[in-house]
């Protein structure tokens, strides 16, 4: 099973303990007695999971979830509230504020395993899900390194040389691979403009279908619609 | 204090188990060296020495919103070691702190009567390690 990086953020000892010998062997867990740690450790660390307790030190656990859901929304990092509060008002008003689950303190080691993985597995599968691809005819798209590789003549990768411009124009064509995007929504979504010279989106698409040449991957101009990326075998 | 007062609590607490035996058990079997129990036990005397020090000292200074925050932190510890009773007494210390007016006199008897079962809770958790040494 995958390791999944989690971090507990949960002021007592005796269930910090009790967390590290439930979880600790299966995951990656981390572990922050407040919430200015969870802080400085969000920002080096994107968890899979953040299990939180409600009553900490220096805060208040539902305050903290809004602000890492304000920080963190696209994709949402999942929480699971831990608390010893086990009344219906409580568990009502973590759902409402958007919690994936709530546990209530002290829990049973089976069934805390049992929740986290299966919180992880389904955020994982949302994940992928809406993950754009990685492999593209000859091309290796890698969204979190901002790189596009081209598989040259020897069949090795090499970087492709885009510019950020470029780059933010084939990630918006790759995340619609296979459908028309027109120039008012890649003004929209690729300079953040709804006036634009569609000279400039032409220009840049021209460099970039350049570019992209003989990858098996093609950036297609549709009459009066717009641009299509798609690759050699798709149906155009 | 009343020692009607007294009598009640007593009788409230002896409705809970001193320690929970199913959940040391059950604690006990994830890990036969005993070490994870050791520990727990370990944090849970050093965590209620300490609070229950703290706790007295804010009820003397009427901070009670303090005095709230340890009770509900130490009824986790109790909790986790299934020492019943205690939980239940700062359950009640949690909740009383948090009312706008709370009574001096109830609140010292939860502190006393925590004291008390600590010795308790501690001796007995104690002697589920003789047990298991002695199987």
């Amino acid at each position: 099973m995958k390791r999944y990086k989690i971090l507990a953020i949960e002021d007592e000892q005796t269930t910090q303990t009790l967390l590290l010998n439930s979880l600790g062997t299966k995951h990656e867990l981390t572990i922050a007695g407040n919430l200015q740690r969870s802080r400085n450790i969000l920002n080096e660390l994107k968890p899979d999971l953040i299990l939180l307790d409600i009553n900490l030190p220096d805060g208040n656990g539902y305050d903290f979830f809004k602000e890492i859901n304000a920080k963190y929304s696209t994709p949402k990092i999942p929480v699971v509230f831990l608390t010893l509060e086990s009344d219906l008002k409580a568990k009502v008003q973590a759902f409402a504020a958007g919690a994936y689950d709530y546990i209530t303190k002290p829990f049973s080691r089976e069934e805390l395993i049992a929740r986290v993985d299966a919180h992880c597995a389904r955020s994982s599968e949302i994940l992928s899900a809406q993950y754009v691809p990685s492999h593209l005819g000859n091309l290796i798209f890698n969204q979190e390194a901002r790189l596009v590789y081209k598989k040259n003549s020897t069949g090795q990768n090499e970087i492709l040389n885009l510019s950020p411009t470029e780059f933010k124009l084939f990630e918006y064509f790759v995340a619609h691979m296979g459908k028309t995007v027109s120039r008012e929504k890649i003004a929209k979504n690729v300079w953040n403009k709804t006036h634009f010279q569609s000279r400039t989106i032409d220009r840049h698409v021209s460099s970039l279908r350049k570019k992209i040449l003989d990858t098996g991957v093609l950036l297609t101009t549709v009459s009066h619609e717009g641009y299509l990326l798609h690759t050699d075998e798709e149906n155009v | 204090m009343s020692d009607q007062s007294l009598i009640q609590i007593d009788q409230i607490l002896l409705t809970f188990p001193i320690v929970d035996a199913v959940k040391i058990e059950t604690m006990m079997s994830y890990d036969p060296t005993l070490d994870l129990i050791k520990e727990l036990i370990e944090i849970f005397n050093v965590e209620m020495k300490d609070k229950l020090i703290l706790i007295k000292k804010e009820f003397e200074i009427k901070n009670y919103e303090e005095l709230g925050k340890l009770s509900h932190r130490i009824r986790s510890t109790s909790l986790n070691l299934g020492t019943m009773r205690l939980a239940e007494i700062f359950k009640r210390l949690e909740y009383l702190s948090a009312e706008s007016n709370p009574p001096p006199s109830e609140l010292r008897l939860l502190i006393q009567a925590a004291e008390k079962e600590y010795v308790l809770a501690s001796e007995k958790l104690d002697s589920y390690l003789g047990k298991s040494r002695e199987k």
